[in-house]
């Protein structure tokens, strides 16, 4: 499990193609809340009370289930988000216990930390995709101002926990894919 | 022997350098199949139910806007400000360093943030005008950590979020606390720094800097105040904060161009993908850990050990100090803001101002290896030795422990601002 080959460039490749259209997604899902936002509380508190004070009526600009947009596109952007922090590295990963093995092992130990994490992501995502199958069955809309399929906004949940189970299948077939230590939040 | 089972698997995970996502996800499918109705599509549904609150939006937005505001001049004029304004007490510039790190903590809601962009400004000034390297750089890495306790803070929101706190209580509650800190390491910059030479106040020059730093500090105003008065949400202040700060820095102050915008929101995407997941996990252990009275059954542990509140939060603070030394604040907060809240609640303790003794506690340890991230990332940045920014912090981190003894025992300091 310690030896392993260096990965063909085009897997690395094909990764980071995939890697933008997860960074497009999550770009489009914030910067879109933060339009959205901003738009919804310049018209609200802004725009209409002037054009109201002068005579216009301009309940019209008002963007009904704005709050509502934005959490779905939340939803999108978080979840694409699970792939793209695995990718740069920026998961968080407890190290309270990372010196419980020798340092020696550090390689193999990784190795078999991406199995059990490639495994257990595809368990979830398994799981994800039923609730999204029995959510599309029952033809649920959401509520809260959108006609929407709920689907489409939780399919955002097997997508993102299948994208990171792919990325870590990589990293346990081709360690040299695997990012360094990255952000945290604080 | 559940539990027994629960603890087990954790810990497995943990040696496993399993992602904290991952631990979290099993330690819910665990006690959803040990001791709820087994359906695991329902841990699914719980995330879904989960992301599905408008207050979440808040913190995409702190996150865009401390990321416009780290690529402008904010950082540089608000410390400019400062120093103007109190660079002439002795250890002036250090005081200048805490003053503006503690008017930038009030837009970003970042530890890191905060630190980086003041520190980048300020530490090389500092050695420039003489101050030691260590109490420099202790300067900068403590005056970081105000980004987390000085509203808007992301940690005080995802303390809100597991605990169904106001967050608007809870900024409030942070300014008290705040201003003590800011007061302790002022103090200690003036004492330290005592036979440093001193400059002179020059009235024309604090004007300058006011005159040029004019848009920056009303960021603050706005955003606070808007908040404060009740005029926005947290949500809607963090989307005008957002639309402030693009404004001033792309017209105004002209530091920004359209182009960076995308190196802003691909940042706040990679934070938020390792965030927004896990907040949805650790909301879905929370209704489970309710729904089976995990709380209930953990206070009824605690009390036969623990019958006096003094003794409670002393052994609270004692275990968040060395918890926050291998944890990072967002991995705390998330898995045991819900489980310590309510205990704190049934010894008598406010849920606001334990949310702030929890903070300050994970503020500390911030500074405290292994994992203090404010020194982690310092490394980098500065180029500094681990060793020697550790030493930095200790002055600083005593200083914080005796706040945090006050602020634990003195609940006003807390709820001044809130009543």
């Amino acid at each position: 499990m310690s030896s392993s080959a260096s990965s063909p460039p085009g897997v690395r490749t094909a990764l980071d193609y995939w890697h933008r259209a997860e960074v497009w997604v999550a770009t489009i899902a914030f910067g879109g809340i933060a339009v959205i936002l901003v738009y919804d509380v310049l018209v609200r508190e802004a725009v209409i009370p002037l054009l109201t004070a002068v005579g216009f009526e301009a309940r019209h600009l008002v963007l009904f289930g704005s709050q509502k947009i934005a959490l779905f596109l939340l939803m999108w952007g978080a979840f694409a988000g699970i792939g793209i922090a695995t990718w740069v590295g920026a998961q968080l990963v407890p190290k309270v216990a990372f010196k419980a093995v020798p340092e020696a092992w550090n390689d193999r130990m990784n190795r078999i930390a991406d199995l059990v994490t490639t495994l257990f992501l595809i368990g979830v995502t398994i799981v994800a995709s039923i609730f999204v199958a029995e959510s599309f069955q029952s033809g649920q809309i959401a509520s809260g101002g959108v006609r929407v399929q709920v689907w489409l906004v939780q399919l955002a949940i097997p997508v993102g926990f299948a994208s990171a189970a792919l990325r870590y299948l990589a990293f346990l077939i081709w360690p040299d894919l695997r990012p360094q230590d990255g952000d945290s939040i604080e | 022997m559940n539990a027994l089972i629960l603890v087990s698997l954790v810990a497995a995970l943990l040696v496993l350098r399993q992602p904290l996502l991952v631990i979290l996800l099993a330690a819910i499918a665990y006690a959803q199949i040990a001791w709820g109705s087994g359906h695991l599509t329902w841990i699914i549904e719980d995330m879904f139910v989960s992301l599905d609150k408008e207050l979440i939006l808040a913190i995409p937005m702190f996150m865009l806007c401390g990321g416009v505001m780290t690529q402008g001049t904010t950082a540089k004029r608000l410390t400019d400000v400062a120093r103007a304004l109190v660079g002439h007490l002795p250890g002036g510039l250090g005081v200048a360093g805490i003053v503006s790190s503690a008017i930038f903590a009030a837009i970003s809601g970042s530890s890191i943030v905060t630190m980086l962009a003041i520190g980048a400004v300020l530490y090389p000034a500092m050695q420039e005008a003489g101050y030691s390297k260590r109490f420099a750089l202790g300067t900068v890495v403590s005056g970081g950590t105000l980004g987390i306790i000085i509203p808007p803070s992301i940690p005080l929101i995802l303390y809100g979020l597991v605990t169904e706190t106001s967050i608007v209580d809870l900024f409030r509650a942070g300014v008290g606390p705040g201003l003590l800190l800011v007061g302790l390491f002022a103090l200690y910059s003036v004492w330290a720094n005592r036979s440093m030479p001193r400059q002179s106040f020059s009235w024309p020059a604090l004007m300058v800097a006011i005159k040029n730093g004019f848009w920056s500090l009303m960021m603050p105003v706005i955003l606070l105040g808007g908040i404060y008065s009740g005029f926005f949400s947290p949500t809607e202040a963090a989307a005008v904060a957002l639309l402030y700060a693009v404004i001033i820095e792309m017209f105004v102050h002209r530091e920004l161009v359209f182009v960076d915008l995308k190196g802003v929101v691909f940042d706040a995407a990679k934070l938020g993908g390792a965030l927004f997941p896990l907040i949805a996990v650790a909301l879905s252990l929370n209704l489970i850990l309710i729904e089976n009275r995990v709380p209930d059954l953990m206070l009824g542990f605690v009390e036969g050990w623990i019958t006096s509140p003094i003794t409670f939060i002393i052994v609270v603070n004692l275990f968040l100090l060395a918890i926050g030394a291998f944890m990072t604040t967002a991995e705390a907060i998330l898995i045991l803001g819900p489980l310590l809240a309510p205990l704190a609640v049934s010894f008598g303790f406010d849920k606001i101002v334990f949310g702030i003794i929890m903070i300050v506690n994970l503020e500390i340890g911030l500074l405290t290896p292994p994992v203090g991230l404010n020194l982690i990332v310092a490394m980098s940045a500065f180029r500094e030795k681990f060793g020697l920014l550790v030493r930095a912090a200790v002055p600083f981190i005593l200083l914080m422990i005796l706040a945090l003894g006050l602020i634990s025992f003195i609940p006003e300091i807390s709820l001044f601002f809130v009543r």
